[in-house]
C-alpha cells in the first residue's frame, strides 16, 4: 500500500513561511485564553492539557503570534446567508491550505492523518487521539458510524451524499478501532480527498447528543417532546442543513468541532459565535486557538447598509457581499473606517454561453461553427469592458480556469481573447452572412435579422457589461437583445432548453474536475449545448438529443469519465489538462473578463490576515486560511 | 349609537376572513414556491441534491391544493393561534414576528404623533394667514417632503448624517443593544436612533395633514360664531383655539385609519434602506424567498392592524360627532 | 308640461354649468402655484413626447471616454476672459491609481460652441421619423466634443437624455394608471352611489378590504407574480394594472359621495320627474356636474402613481434595465458610491420631486376651482 500523507496538487510549494507546519507532539506546555482560564479557575472547565488532543493541530500564524480576546464583527443578510458565517469555521476532517501565490494543497484537520491506497479505492483516516467535541465528549469512530448509519441514507433524516458514491455503488465505511476508520469504494475515486475538502459532508456527528432525536434510539413520545422543545412540527425538522438540533449554526447545544460555536443563534438581529474551549489547534508556541473570543454577525437587508458600516468601521473582516464595483468607495473611506481593502484573486470568469442546441435551429447551426464563435469572441473589446465595468481591476480573458487554479491551460484562457473587428467581419462574411437589413444588421441564412437573445438572471450579472457587448456586436452587424429574468426563472428556462444564449459566470475553477459540468455541457446554467448535456445526463428530458458523430464533446465525456475514475489524483489531473486542451482548440463559449479581485475589508486592528490568496468556493472562500489564527490587536 | 357600533364590529369579522383569504392568495401568486427558491440557491452553492428537495416538498405539504393549504393555515390560526411555520428560519412564525411587529407599531405610532405635532400648528397658522409667505413656504416644504421618494431621502440623509457628524444612523439599536433585553438604556438607545426614520416617514405624511388642517380651519373661520367670539373681545389666539380648531380636529380622527396603511407602506422602503428591524424588510425577504406563511402572516396582521385602526377611528368619530350617528341610522 | 319643465331645467342647468366652468377657470387662475404648475406639467409632457428631439443624445448611447463624467458647465467667458458664444470645454478623464476613481478635468483651450438645432447622428423620432437635428448640441462633430449638461452614468450615457426618455414611461404610467383607475372607479363608485343598498354595501366593503391591505406588500405580491423577463411593454402594462388595483378605490369613494349628494339635488329630481331614463340622468346630468371634482382628484392621484413606480423599481419589482424610467434611474443611483462620488445621478430624483410637486399644486388648484361657489 502506497501511503501519501498529502496528495500534492502542485509539485512546487514555494517556501513562503506561511505554510502550516505539521509537527509532532510539541515540547511545550499549552496556554489558553483568559476567558477560559477564568472558567478553569472556577472549576467549570478542565485544564487546557485535558481539553486538547494529544497531538493538536499546529497552525503557524501568518505574521506573528497573536493575543487573545476581542470580537470579530461582520454582517450577514438572513437565513439564506447561512453559508457565510459557516465558511469561517467549517468542522472539516481535511482542509484546503494555500501554499504559495498560485498553489494550494489539502491537509488533515480534525484527522491527524490519512492514507490512500494505490488504486484510490480505500481511504483510511486517523482521528486525533484525545480529540473532543465542544462539550468535552471524546470523538470516536462511533460518531463516524453514527453519521453514516443513522444520519445520512435512505431511511435516515438526510439523503446519502453523492460524495460517498462512485459509479453506481455506495462507499462502505468501517471502523477498525476507536480512532481509525476506512472508506472503501468499488471503483477508484481519485478526487475523494479533494472533494472532501469542499462538499458538505462532515464525516461525523456527535452521537451522544444527537441520538436523543433519532427514532432508532428513542421512542416516538420522546421524539415528539424533543420537537416541541425545539418549537418545530416534527422530529424530521431537527435534522439536516437547517435542522434545529443538528445545525451548528442554529443550535447552541449541539457539540461541534469548529473553532467557534453559536451562542446567539438566528433568528436574531445579531448572531454571535463564541470560542470552542475544546478546539483542537494551537499556534507554534502552544497557545490554544482560536485567538478571537467572539464573532458577531449583524443582520442587514440592503447592501448599502453594509457599505455604510464599512465606512463607519463596523466591519473587521469580510469579503462576502463586498462588490468590486464599490472599490473606489471602499478605498476613499479607508481612513474614516480605519480599515484596508485587501485583494484576493477570484477565479470566476464572466461568460456568455451560446446554446449550440437552441430550439432556433438556424442559430444552433451558427453557434456550432467555430468561425462564428470566433467572430463573436474577437468582436468584443474586453479591455474596455474591464476598464468601464471592473474599474480596470479584472483580467480580460477567455473562460477557463484562471491562473492559480490546480489545472490550468494558458492557451485556453488566451484563445480568441483579442479584439479584432476586421477579423470578426471577415469571419462573418466568410460564413455567407453578408446581406444586411435596413438598420445595417446582418441577415441570417433564412432571411431574418441575425439577432441573439441573451438571457441573464437578475442580480447575478452586471447589466452594464451586457450592454457594452450589445454595442460591440452591433459594430459587426449582430443584433442583441437582453432578457433579464429572475434567478429561479433562469434555471427553469435553462432546464427546458429555452435559452439561446445564457449569461452566467464560469466558476469553481480552483479544481475544475470537482465540478466539470461547464466543460461537459452538463452544468445546465453553464451549458453551451443543453440538449447534448441532457443526453449525457440521461434524465429523461424530451429535448435531449445525441450530439453529431465525431463531435469533440464525446472525447470530453470519455476523458472526464477516465479522469474521475483514474487510479491517482495525478492521473486525473493529467486527463483534466487534456480536456482543457480540447476546448482550447475552439472554445465553445464567449468568456469576457475574469479573475476579478475579491475585496476583503480588513480593519486595522485585525492581525494575521494575508493578501493575494485565491478565493473560490472549492477552496472554501476565506476558509482556505486558518481563521483561528486571526487576532484582534490590542 | 350602540347599534351602529355593534354593527360596525360585526362587519369586522367577515372583513377579517376576506383579508386572510386575500393575504394567502397574494403569497401564492408568484410562480414556484419556497423549494424552487431553495433549489436555485443550492444550485448556486454547488450543493444541489434533488432528493433533499423532494423530501422537503412532501414534508411541507406543498403538493396540496390551494384551498386545503389555506384551510389548514386558517384552522391552525383559529384553533391554536398558530400562524404557521417559517421555512426559511425554521421556526414558528408567531415566535419570529412578535418583536418586528411591535417595533413597527412603535415606529408607526411615533411617526403619527410626530407628524401631528408638526402638521397641526403649521396647518392652523397657514389657515389663519392664508396665502402669506409662511403659508407658501410651509406648503411647498410639506409637498417636497411628500414628493421625495422615501428610499432616496433615507439614503441621502443617512450618508449626510454619517459624513457630517459621523453619526451611526442605521438600525433602531446600537450593536450592543441589538440582542439585549429591554431596559431603560435600550429605550434611550432606541429613541436616539429614531429621529432619522421619523424625519423620513414624517415628511411624507405631513403635507396632506397640513393641507387638510388648513382647509378645515379655514372653513370654520368663515362661520358666524367666530365673528361673534371676536366681537366679544376674546384674544385672537383664544378665538381660534377654543372653537374652530376643536371642530376642525374632528375630521382628523377619521384619518387615523387611513393613514396607518400609508405609514406601513412608506415604512417598507425606509426600513430597508435604514436597516430597521421592522416588518417591512422581513416581509420583503419572505416574499422573495417565498416563505409563504411568514409573508402571509405579515400581510394579514398588518391588515388587521389597519382594520382595527379604522374601526377605532370610526367609533371615536361616532362618539365625538353626533351627526354621523344620525346619518347612519 | 313635462316638456316645458325639462326645457326649463335644461336651460337652467346650461347656465349654471357654463358659469361654473367659467367661474372655476377664473378661480384657478388666482392660484398662482397651480398656474405655474400647469405650465410645468405641460412642459414635462412636451419633453417626454418629443424626447428624442430634446435629448442631446440617444438615451442608450454608450460613451466609453466619458464614464461617470460630471455635469459640464456652459461658459460664456473664454480662457482669456473675453465674452464669447456659449461653449463647453473638453473633458479629459483619468483614473486615480489608488482608488481607481475616474476624475475629469476640463480643458479651457479645447472648447466647443453650444448650438440649438444642432446636427446629430441620424435617429428616428418615435421609431419611424428619420431626423438629423437635435434641439441642443455642440457644433463640432469631434470625438472629444460632448455636452453632458447633467453628467453621465456608469456607461457614459447622458443623464439628461435618460431623464427625458424616462419621463415617457414615468409620466405615462401615471396617466394610464389613472385612466384605468378612473374607469373602474367611476363604474363601481357610480353604481354604489346610485343604486345604494346591497350593491353599495358590497362595493364599500371591497374598498375597505383593499384599503386595509398595506399597499406595498400588496404590490410586492402582485409584482412578484408578474413574471420578469417579459416584453417590457407587458411588464409596463402589468405595473399600471397593479397600481390601479388600489388606485380605483379612492376615485370610487369620491364618485359615490357625489352621487349620494346629487341624487337628492333638485335638477336630478326634476330630470327624473320629466321622465328621463336613468342612464340619461347619470350621463347627461350627474356626471357633468361633478366632472371637475373627478378631474381634480385624478390629478392628485397621478403623482401617487409616479412615486409608486419608483418604489416598485427600488424594490426590484418594476421595470428592469435596459428599459428606462425614473424609477430605474433612481434605482441605479441608490448607492452610497453614487451619493459620495457621482451625485449628479440623483438628478432623476429632482425630476420626480418637481413632477410630483407640480401635479399636487395643479390638483390643489383644480380642487379649489371645482368648487366655484366656495370660499377663498
Amino acid at each position: 500500500m502506497r501511503t501519501t500523507q498529502v496528495p500534492r496538487l502542485r509539485t512546487i510549494a514555494l517556501p513562503m513561511g506561511i505554510a502550516l507546519a505539521l509537527l509532532g507532539t510539541p515540547a511545550f506546555s499549552f496556554e489558553e485564553a483568559p476567558m477560559l482560564a477564568e472558567r478553569v479557575a472556577a472549576g467549570t472547565l478542565p485544564n487546557v492539557d485535558e481539553r486538547l488532543p494529544k497531538t493538536p493541530r499546529v497552525v503557524t500564524p501568518y505574521d506573528e503570534i497573536g493575543v487573545y480576546g476581542g470580537t470579530w464583527r461582520r454582517a450577514f443578510t438572513g437565513a439564506s446567508d447561512d453559508r457565510g458565517p459557516q465558511k469561517l469555521m467549517e468542522p472539516r476532517i481535511v482542509r484546503f491550505v494555500q501554499t504559495g501565490p498560485e498553489t494550494f494543497d489539502i491537509e488533515p484537520a480534525w484527522a491527524s492523518s490519512y492514507e490512500t491506497n494505490e488504486t484510490s479505492t480505500e481511504f483510511t483516516f486517523h482521528i486525533r487521539e484525545g480529540l473532543k467535541w465542544s462539550d468535552g465528549h471524546p470523538v470516536t469512530t462511533e460518531d463516524v458510524m453514527f453519521y453514516f448509519e443513522d444520519v445520512v441514507g435512505d431511511d435516515n433524516p438526510w439523503p446519502w451524499p453523492s460524495l460517498m458514491e462512485q459509479g453506481d455503488s455506495r462507499a462502505v465505511i468501517s471502523a477498525a478501532d476507536d480512532l481509525t476508520f476506512t472508506v472503501t469504494f468499488e471503483q477508484p475515486s481519485p478526487l475523494f480527498i479533494t472533494r472532501l475538502g469542499r462538499e458538505y459532508v462532515w464525516m461525523a456527528s456527535p452521537k451522544h447528543y444527537l441520538s436523543q432525536f433519532h427514532p432508532s434510539y428513542v421512542s416516538t413520545d420522546e421524539l415528539a417532546a424533543a420537537a416541541s422543545a425545539f418549537n418545530v412540527e416534527g422530529w424530521q425538522d431537527l435534522w439536516g442543513r437547517r435542522g434545529k438540533a443538528q445545525s451548528f449554526w442554529l443550535n447552541p447545544d449541539v457539540p461541534t468541532l469548529s473553532a467557534w460555536t453559536v451562542k446567539t443563534p438566528p433568528p436574531s438581529e445579531q448572531v454571535i459565535f463564541e470560542r470552542n474551549p475544546y478546539y483542537y489547534a494551537v499556534d507554534t508556541e502552544g497557545n490554544q486557538l482560536p485567538y478571537i473570543d467572539q464573532i458577531s454577525h449583524d443582520l442587514f437587508q440592503d447592501v448599502e447598509t453594509l457599505n455604510l458600516w464599512v465606512a463607519q468601521g463596523r466591519i473587521d473582516l469580510q469579503q462576502r457581499h463586498m462588490r468590486v464595483g464599490n472599490f473606489p468607495f471602499f478605498k476613499e473611506n479607508e481612513s474614516s473606517g480605519s480599515y484596508e481593502v485587501v485583494v484576493w484573486n477570484g477565479l470566476e470568469v464572466d461568460t456568455l454561453w451560446p446554446n449550440q442546441t437552441t430550439s432556433d435551429t438556424v442559430m444552433a447551426e451558427l453557434f456550432q461553427q467555430a468561425d462564428f464563435r470566433e467572430a463573436l469572441n474577437v468582436a468584443i473589446d474586453r479591455d474596455t469592458i474591464n476598464e468601464i465595468v471592473f474599474a480596470g481591476l479584472a483580467t480580460p480573458m477567455q473562460a477557463g480556469p484562471p491562473k492559480g487554479s490546480a489545472i490550468f491551460n494558458e492557451e485556453l484562457v488566451g484563445k480568441w481573447a483579442g479584439y479584432d473587428v476586421d477579423r470578426a467581419n471577415e469571419l462573418l462574411d466568410g460564413l455567407g452572412l453578408t446581406a444586411r437589413d435596413d438598420d445595417g444588421f446582418r441577415l441570417r441564412p433564412d432571411g431574418d435579422t441575425l439577432e441573439i437573445v441573451i438571457t441573464t438572471a437578475l442580480f447575478a450579472s452586471d447589466i452594464n457589461m451586457l450592454e457594452l457587448i450589445n454595442e460591440f456586436w452591433s459594430d459587426v452587424g449582430i443584433k442583441t437583445s437582453l432578457d433579464v429574468v429572475e434567478r429561479t426563472l433562469y434555471l427553469d428556462r435553462v432546464n427546458a432548453n429555452e435559452i439561446m444564449m445564457g449569461h452566467w459566470p464560469m466558476g469553481r475553477a480552483a479544481f475544475f474536475l470537482i465540478d466539470a459540468g461547464s466543460y461537459a455541457a452538463t452544468l445546465m446554467d453553464n451549458s453551451w449545448a443543453n440538449a447534448w448535456g441532457e443526453y449525457q445526463l440521461d434524465r429523461g428530458k424530451s429535448f435531449a438529443v445525441a450530439p453529431p458523430k465525431d463531435h469533440m464533446i464525446y472525447d470530453v465525456w470519455s476523458t472526464l469519465d477516465a479522469a474521475l475514475t483514474a487510479g491517482t489524483q495525478e492521473e486525473a489531473i493529467a486527463l483534466g489538462a487534456d480536456i482543457l486542451a480540447m476546448h482550447a482548440k475552439a472554445p465553445n463559449w464567449v468568456g469576457v473578463v475574469g479573475a476579478a479581485p475579491n475585496l476583503f475589508i480588513r480593519s486595522n486592528r485585525m492581525g494575521n490576515f494575508p493578501a493575494g490568496f485565491i478565493r473560490d468556493d472549492i477552496t472554501r472562500d476565506i476558509g482556505i486560511i486558518p481563521t483561528e489564527q486571526l487576532y484582534i490587536k490590542k | 349609537m350602540t347599534g351602529y357600533i355593534v354593527r360596525r364590529i360585526l362587519w369586522f369579522i367577515p372583513t377579517l376572513l376576506a383579508v386572510s383569504l386575500v393575504s394567502f392568495a397574494i403569497i401564492q401568486l408568484p410562480p414556484g414556491d419556497y423549494l424552487t427558491v431553495l433549489e436555485s440557491q443550492m444550485g448556486a452553492e454547488g450543493d444541489y441534491n434533488p432528493e433533499v428537495v423532494a423530501r422537503l416538498r412532501e414534508r411541507f405539504g406543498f403538493d396540496q391544493p390551494f384551498m386545503v393549504q389555506y384551510g389548514k393555515w386558517m384552522w391552525a390560526m383559529l384553533a391554536h393561534g398558530d400562524l404557521g411555520y417559517s421555512f426559511e428560519w425554521r421556526v414558528p412564525v408567531s415566535s419570529l414576528i412578535g418583536e418586528y411587529l411591535a417595533l413597527t407599531v412603535i415606529v408607526t405610532a411615533a411617526t403619527l404623533i410626530a407628524t401631528w405635532l408638526i402638521a397641526l400648528p403649521i396647518g392652523i397658522y397657514s389657515a389663519v394667514r392664508p396665502y402669506s409667505i409662511f403659508d407658501y413656504i410651509a406648503t411647498i416644504l410639506g409637498f417636497i417632503g411628500k414628493a421625495t421618494p422615501n428610499f432616496l431621502l433615507a439614503l441621502v440623509l443617512m450618508w449626510w448624517a454619517f459624513d457630517t457628524f459621523g453619526a451611526d444612523v442605521s438600525g433602531l439599536f446600537s450593536p450592543e443593544y441589538a440582542n439585549a433585553p429591554w431596559s431603560w438604556a435600550k429605550v434611550r438607545d432606541l429613541i436616539a436612533h429614531m429621529w432619522l426614520p421619523l424625519i423620513v416617514l414624517g415628511t411624507s405624511g405631513a403635507a396632506s395633514l397640513i393641507r387638510q388642517m388648513r382647509a378645515n380651519v379655514l372653513d370654520e373661520l368663515q362661520k358666524p360664531y367666530v365673528e361673534a367670539a371676536r366681537a366679544q373681545g376674546l384674544p385672537e389666539w383664544k378665538v381660534i383655539l377654543r372653537y374652530p380648531v376643536r371642530v376642525a380636529l374632528n375630521p382628523f380622527l377619521s384619518t387615523i385609519g387611513s393613514s396607518i396603511p400609508e405609514l406601513f407602506s412608506g415604512a417598507v422602503t425606509t426600513a430597508i434602506v435604514l436597516n430597521l428591524p421592522m416588518a417591512g424588510p422581513m416581509l420583503l425577504r419572505a416574499l422573495v424567498s417565498q416563505d409563504m406563511y411568514l409573508a402571509g402572516s405579515f400581510i394579514f396582521l398588518l391588515s388587521v392592524f389597519t382594520l382595527i385602526g379604522t374601526l377605532i377611528s370610526d367609533i371615536l368619530l361616532t362618539l365625538v360627532d353626533p351627526r354621523i350617528r344620525f346619518e347612519e341610522s | 308640461m313635462s316638456n316645458a319643465l325639462s326645457h326649463e331645467s335644461a336651460a337652467l342647468k346650461a347656465y349654471a354649468e357654463a358659469s361654473g366652468w367659467r367661474l372655476g377657470w377664473a378661480k384657478f387662475r388666482r392660484h398662482k402655484l397651480a398656474v405655474v404648475s400647469l405650465y410645468i406639467v405641460g412642459l414635462l409632457y412636451l419633453l417626454a413626447i418629443f424626447a428624442e428631439f430634446f435629448s442631446p443624445y440617444d438615451y442608450s448611447d454608450i460613451n466609453r471616454r466619458h464614464v461617470l463624467a460630471p455635469p459640464q458647465a456652459v461658459y460664456v467667458v473664454d480662457a482669456s476672459g473675453q465674452f464669447t458664444w456659449p461653449h463647453v470645454r473638453a473633458l479629459k478623464g483619468q483614473r486615480d491609481p489608488v482608488t481607481r476613481r475616474l476624475n475629469y478635468i476640463e480643458d479651457p483651450e479645447n472648447t466647443f460652441p453650444v448650438r440649438l438645432f444642432a446636427p446629430s447622428k441620424p435617429y428616428k423620432m418615435w421609431g419611424f421619423i428619420p431626423l438629423e437635428t437635435r434641439f441642443i448640441g455642440v457644433s463640432t462633430p469631434n470625438r472629444q466634443a460632448s455636452i453632458f449638461l447633467l453628467g453621465t452614468d456608469s456607461l457614459g450615457r447622458d443623464v439628461l437624455s435618460r431623464i427625458f426618455h424616462g419621463a415617457r414611461i414615468s409620466l405615462s404610467i401615471g396617466l394610464v394608471g389613472v385612466a384605468l383607475s378612473f374607469v373602474i372607479g367611476i363604474i363601481l363608485g357610480g353604481m354604489s352611489g346610485y343604486f345604494g343598498g346591497w350593491v353599495d354595501t358590497i362595493v364599500q366593503r371591497t374598498i375597505d378590504l383593499l384599503q386595509s391591505l398595506p399597499t406595498i406588500p400588496l404590490w410586492m405580491g402582485l409584482a412578484a407574480a408578474v413574471p420578469p423577463g417579459q416584453d417590457p411593454l407587458v411588464t409596463y402594462f402589468m405595473i399600471t394594472v397593479i397600481l390601479s388595483i388600489i388606485g380605483w378605490t379612492g376615485i370610487a369613494r369620491v364618485v359615490r359621495g357625489r352621487f349620494l349628494a346629487l341624487r337628492e339635488e333638485d335638477f336630478v329630481l326634476a330630470a327624473r320627474f320629466s321622465g328621463a331614463s336613468e342612464m340619461r340622468i347619470i350621463l347627461r346630468h350627474m356626471v357633468p356636474s361633478f366632472a371637475s371634482h373627478i378631474i381634480a382628484s385624478l390629478t392628485l392621484s397621478i403623482p401617487e402613481m409616479i412615486l409608486a413606480e419608483t418604489a416598485l423599481s427600488f424594490l426590484g419589482l418594476g421595470l428592469q434595465p435596459p428599459a428606462v424610467s425614473w424609477g430605474v434611474l433612481l434605482k441605479d443611483a441608490q448607492s452610497l458610491q453614487v451619493i459620495s462620488q457621482a451625485p449628479w445621478l440623483l438628478v432623476p430624483g429632482l425630476a420626480v420631486v418637481i413632477t410630483v410637486l407640480a401635479f399636487n399644486f395643479l390638483g390643489d388648484g383644480l380642487r379649489d376651482a371645482s368648487d366655484p361657489y366656495g370660499k377663498v
